[in-house]
């Protein structure tokens, strides 16, 4: 049984390197974050039993929470109830995506535990497992739980929808286009529209695909509201990538207004600003960034541009550090960018952050993904490391002017 | 290094109040979960040889129907009704509706299981017992029967009578069981023919024909991507270049012929259909689904106003005209196809969609109301099977769609080339004249040419599996079970087991997921039980 034996070997190897890795990063994290913060680091000592350390916040009750609340209530009562579980599950995964926080991702999973292993897995549940699993950036794992989902039943929009969006963020531009077509037919409106409109800003016809999302965003039949916000953020980020500011920016307070806590959309906002060298604003954008480590990223970011470097930033470094670590103990791959524009931006370890963008590169291909990697080779003086992300821009024609200005930066 | 490990802890401690998220931009979830509602509307002058004066309406319903759909099949609502309405009066309201109603008819077929002398005779659990023929159903465990209504005006407070029987004045029809298999149902188109009534119909003076039963899905489209690249980003490529993606689906069928003479008004030849399902709530019917033309639904409503166009009547329809105006679909097809030069049309609102939607075609079949209905002009002389052009009227056979719709017209096709501007001028719409398609072909040669037109449908057919038989002790299905011997006869697809154990309960667990027990009987002690593959 050779496969296992080495599946083993790996996973063992895994662990090693996990631990040695480990290390290196816990010793630099503190040459880096400084003498006078480690001086300050003194041990909390509880005086007796009843003292309270830590407040846990309790979960905002707004409609949403309660309508989750009611409906983990009933499934509680009836735990293989498919039907109960489904609305859970995507009541669940919805809270995810809004909040950023993947504890609702687990939760959804739990839900649908009944199901989830099962050979006979039912067809929504498929397509739910193929969600949460793109959340976690399982995107392998997503396409084949998707791929089999629309095998199953051609007609499920949401299906067709993940899979599409899934393909994008991987840069398989061509099949994310072709999953639109089923979508086109299946979901008319906005909802197809945007997916469409995401790949062909991406994939050198942003032109084209800006003006149809300002056309439908402009339409008197107004749609959903998750479905305009998904449709405002990707015309926010094309109109950045073409370099129309001001665009980008409306597009994201339009997207703020409809759904002000949205972490992509907070991110998405905080990058232009920073780009913009408003550091001030993006850090006021950001003051309720600790609640997700890509937001708590941007702030660090934004606080180490501010003059006085305000005093919490060292407090959001530390904290990012330990959730990298966090993270490598668990052996997940959510935060490589993040960790990588870490290492970049704030560690100033210009070839560790090369190391962890490319590991990103092989995972994840967004414009963010793209610029990071040449950003993260230019600073590390390896020309070379470049060479894909190159490659890949050249291949899908991608229009953005960032990247443009990187790729100059790099040329001989 | 005390120092390094209090600090860590620290850390993690912070740590722990916030989130890993992902950093990549999600799709988000859909509101509705859309499907297909599949459930398709056809309504044509018969062009069966000799019918020529007749008009024959198809509503079909439960689509996305497995083969292997077992045990229990595919059995219409009970409780609610199916209806086809038809406005004769241009005015958008219906003045004749016919009314399905069903329900079932539990047999209580039993069988007698265990040796002689420990014998216990327990319920099937299955829809047949046995063979089923033409002549002889008695086999069959649950009946579906339906009755029919023909309402005149207001569909919930018009006149209603019964359709009867021509052959013994009954008001209760039998829709035929679902396509099990050949072993099952050995010839199941003599089978299911044996259930086409001739009717009569309250007022009219002409027969008419009603059959209602499982039918191969007539609906072609294609919505995979499971054939050649090219051609799926080239929707100018061959139209029978891709896979129809309901080519393995059946779906149920509810026919009706109807004399055209009695269902106009005897001032205009042009009628307006739709069809719809409407589920009791108290006493109330509340409407749940609703279709007239073909992909109104699926392509030029949006996703927000599903249900509620579902729950409207055509008399309403001014709240979804912007759809049909300003249609999304030609954008998105630019944003698909823009690379191979394709172009939306450029003229808002578009006054070429609204007669083919809302209105109907002048000189054709054109009405006075703004309602989104199938419309069909009975005047227009059938084409036969042979001679039918799939793009109907845009090809110039006037007796296709959107002048009604027959089974053989590609409207996946023609909807496409007519949002991509074919009734436009080319300035107005320069892809106007392409010949726009899914690549999933549908022609009337396709289907019989015969009612009830739809073809039969697919067979569930037994293969070879690998089962295990479990005996049960206690006479409840609630366990423990015991393993048994039995033998697998692949000749007939079936699992022998002996009854002389002692159990008298039989548990059959296939090592496949989704296998379906097919027929069990009982010939001295042994009980045989047919398998279907999933």
């Amino acid at each position: 049984m050779p496969a296992p034996c080495s599946s083993l070997m790996n996973r063992a190897s895994q662990a090693e390197r996990s631990l040695s890795q480990l290390v290196r990063t816990a010793a630099t994290w503190v040459a880096l974050l400084g003498v006078s913060f480690c001086a300050k680091a003194t041990p909390l000592r509880p005086g007796n039993g009843n003292e309270v350390l830590e407040r846990v916040r309790s979960a905002p009750l707004d409609a949403s929470a309660r309508e989750l609340r009611m409906a983990r209530q009933r499934l509680s009562a009836e735990p293989n109830n498919l039907e109960l579980a489904i609305r859970f599950a995507r009541l669940a995964i919805e809270r995810n995506s809004v909040e950023g926080d993947p504890r609702y991702l687990g939760r959804a999973q739990a839900a649908l535990s009944p199901w989830w292993d099962r050979e006979d897995i039912p067809s929504r549940v498929l397509v739910l497992r193929g969600m949460i699993r793109q959340a976690q950036h399982d995107f392998k794992h997503a396409l084949a739980d998707l791929d089999l989902a629309v095998e199953r039943d051609p007609t499920d929009a949401q299906a067709w929808l993940t899979k599409s969006a899934v393909l994008a963020v991987t840069g398989d531009y061509e099949k994310a286009r072709q999953a639109c077509i089923p979508l086109a037919q299946l979901a008319p409106g906005l909802i197809s529209l945007a997916a469409a409109a995401n790949v062909s800003c991406l994939n050198g016809d942003a032109e084209r695909g800006c003006a149809v999302l300002r056309t439908a965003l402009s339409n008197p039949a107004q749609p959903d509201s998750r479905e305009r916000v998904w449709a405002f953020t990707i015309l926010g980020e094309a109109s950045r990538r073409l370099g129309r500011e001001p665009e980008a920016e409306a597009c994201f307070k339009r997207v703020l207004e409809l759904a002000p806590r949205d972490v992509y959309a907070l991110g998405a906002y905080a990058d232009l600003l920073l780009d913009q060298g408003r550091a001030r604003d993006a850090a006021r954008l950001l003051s309720d960034g600790e609640r997700a480590d890509a937001l708590l990223l941007r702030l660090a970011l934004a606080e180490s541009l501010l003059r006085p470097i305000p005093s919490n930033f060292a407090m959001h470094t530390n904290n990012l550090a330990a959730r990298f670590q966090e993270g490598h103990l668990r052996g997940d791959f959510v935060h490589l960018r993040e960790e990588a524009q870490f290492e970049l931006s704030l560690a100033k370890r210009p070839a560790a952050a090369l190391r962890l963008a490319q590991e990103n590169w092989v995972i994840q291909r967004e414009p963010a993904d793209a610029r990071l990697l040449l950003e993260c080779a230019r600073q590390a003086h390896d020309k070379q490391a470049a060479a894909p992300v190159l490659e890949f821009m050249r291949r899908t024609h991608i229009q953005d002017e960032q990247l443009n200005r990187l790729t100059e930066s790099l040329e001989p | 290094m005390k120092r390094l490990k209090l600090l860590n802890i620290a850390s993690l401690l912070l740590a722990a109040f916030t989130a890993p998220a992902s950093s990549h931009r999600e799709a988000p979830l859909i509101t509705a979960t859309p499907k297909l509602d599949g459930a398709d509307f056809y309504m044509f002058n018969s062009y069966e040889s000799g019918r020529s004066n007749f008009v024959t309406f198809v509503a079909d319903y439960l689509p996305l129907q497995d083969a292997y759909g077992g045990p229990n099949y595919f059995r219409l609502e009970t409780n609610g009704v199916y209806e086809i309405e038809i406005d004769n009066a241009g005015d958008a309201q219906e003045h004749i509706t016919f009314q399905f109603q069903f329900w079932e008819t539990q047999r209580h077929i039993a069988l007698p299981i265990g040796p002689a002398g420990n014998q216990v005779t327990n319920e099937i659990p299955l829809v047949v017992a046995g063979q089923i023929f033409a002549t002889n159903n008695s086999a069959l465990n649950v009946v579906e029967n339906y009755s029919v209504k023909m309402i005149t005006g207001n569909r919930r407070t018009g006149v209603a009578r019964y359709l009867t029987n021509a052959a013994n004045g009954s008001i209760v029809f039998t829709k035929p069981v679902d396509n099990i298999g050949n072993k099952t149902l050995p010839d199941y188109n003599s089978y299911a023919n044996s259930y086409i009534y001739t009717v009569n119909l309250p007022g009219c003076p002409i027969p008419g024909r009603l059959f209602v039963g499982q039918r191969k899905d007539p609906f072609v489209v294609n919505l995979g991507e499971t054939f050649d690249l090219i051609n799926l980003s080239n929707p100018l490529g061959p139209v029978n270049g891709t896979r129809n993606s309901l080519a393995d689906k059946n779906v149920t069928a509810l026919v009706l012929e109807v004399p055209a003479v009695c269902l106009t008004n005897g001032a205009s030849p042009v009628i307006a259909a739709w069809t719809t399902a409407s589920q009791f709530q108290g006493t109330n019917l509340v409407q749940v689904s609703r279709l007239g033309q073909p992909l109104v639904n699926e392509v030029v409503i949006g996703l927000k106003d599903k249900d509620a166009f579902n729950a409207s009547e055509p008399k309403d329809d001014a709240q979804f005209a912007n759809y049909v105006t300003h249609p999304t679909l030609p954008a998105l097809i630019e944003l698909l196809f823009g690379a191979a030069g394709v172009r939306a049309p450029t003229n808002f609102p578009r006054t070429d969609l609204v007669e083919v939607f809302l209105t109907g075609i002048p000189g054709l079949n054109q009405t006075a109301a703004t309602a989104e209905m199938l419309r069909l002009n009975t005047t227009t002389p059938p084409v036969p099977a042979t001679a039918q052009n799939n793009l109907g009227v845009i090809a110039g056979d006037v007796a296709g769609f959107p002048n009604g719709r027959r089974p053989g017209d590609d409207v996946v096709d023609v909807a496409l080339r007519v949002v991509m501007g074919k009734l436009l001028s080319t300035n107005m719409a320069p892809s106007g004249q392409l010949p726009f398609t899914d690549g999933a072909l549908v022609t009337a040669d396709m289907f019989q040419s015969v009612f009830p037109y739809l073809n039969p449908p697919l067979a569930g057919s037994p293969n070879d599996l690998s089962v295990t038989v479990t005996l049960q002790k206690s006479g409840k299905v609630t366990g423990p079970y015991l393993d048994t011997q039995s033998s697998y006869d692949s000749s007939s697809s079936s699992l022998i087991t002996s009854g002389s154990q002692g159990p008298n309960f039989y548990r059959v667990k296939a090592d496949v997921a989704g296998v379906q027990l097919g027929t069990p009987s009982v010939s001295g002690t042994n009980v045989t039980i047919g398998l279907k593959a999933p």
